[in-house]
């Protein structure tokens, strides 16, 4: 195990953390990504904006990123586009029934030591633990 | 511009720096989380150690405070029941998570650099994320978060 790498993601995680940290102390709500993305429906214009400018300013950073090293957008699955297809129709609708995503539930939830998000965040990553070992990456279905 | 419009802003573009920097914008880096053994991947873990160094302690002062910065109530959720809805829903959740090695942050992050298997996911997650509103669910809890 490389210890850059794990470095790098705990300094990304309290990036994460500093970002959503932000959000709740000016808003007093705690909503990860889906919740932002379903909230663009949702609720007074004023909360619409924000969550709009978040997302925009997301994707455009995202974007600033890729065309500066792409490489670290590369998918390398070798799965299927049809694949990714099911993978977000799953993830959008198990988003909303579940109240949450990896970072509503999993970052937001977990810090106020809420019970539904902690059975959430283990029931994210048992399914996802069968499904991978079931069907591995770069592995046939 | 108004204050809050520039701090949603400039929270946005942490996350998606702090996603750069996790590394988690490649689907093979998170689905090999999910692959005990010597093929495991440290990203994701030291991720959520990560944000908790920092979520932890604001909600722990923000509580303690009672208050946001800008002098209004906190609006926590309150619900507290694990339920079946919830329980489906992560499962159903976890499978799209373990099939395409994506979940809404890096998904909504990578929206704009056009690669196809980002492109299909963003699609049919949006679809998904619609369907489950529409739907009028048993328990009648509503989708706040």
């Amino acid at each position: 195990m490389d210890i850059a790498i794990v470095q790098r993601a705990v300094l990304g995680g309290a990036l994460i953390g500093a970002s959503f940290s932000l959000r709740l102390a000016y808003e007093g709500r705690s909503e990860g990504i889906s919740g932002m993305t379903a909230g663009l429906w949702q609720g007074t214009w004023r909360e619409r904006v924000e969550r709009g400018a978040f997302l925009c300013a997301m994707a455009l950073a995202g974007l600033a990123f890729w065309l500066f090293d792409p490489d670290a957008f590369v998918n390398t699955t070798g799965r299927p586009r049809w694949i990714f297809a099911l993978a977000g129709f799953c993830v959008g609708t198990g988003a909303r029934m579940a109240n949450g995503c990896t970072s509503g539930h999993g970052v937001l939830g977990i810090a106020r030591h809420s019970l539904r998000s902690l059975v959430a965040l283990l029931l994210y990553m048992a399914a996802a633990s069968a499904v991978v070992t079931l069907y591995p990456p770069g592995g046939a279905l | 511009m108004k204050k809050a419009t520039l701090l949603s802003l400039c929270a946005g573009c942490l996350f998606a720096v702090g996603m750069y920097l996790a590394d988690l914008e490649r689907p093979a880096n998170i689905l090999g989380a999910f692959q005990l053994g010597r093929q495991w991947d440290p990203r994701l873990m030291s991720m959520f150690v990560g944000t908790q160094l920092v979520q932890w302690p604001v909600t722990r002062l923000l509580r303690a405070r009672g208050k946001t910065m800008r002098e209004r109530p906190l609006r926590f959720t309150h619900h507290r029941a694990v339920d079946l809805k919830l329980c489906l829903g992560a499962l159903l959740f976890g499978v799209g998570w373990g099939l395409g090695g994506i979940c809404p942050g890096p998904g909504m992050t990578a929206a704009l650099t056009g690669g196809s298997h980002v492109v299909m996911f963003l699609a049919t997650f949006l679809i998904g994320l619609r369907v489950a509103d529409r739907v009028t669910w048993g328990s009648g809890v509503p989708a706040t978060r």
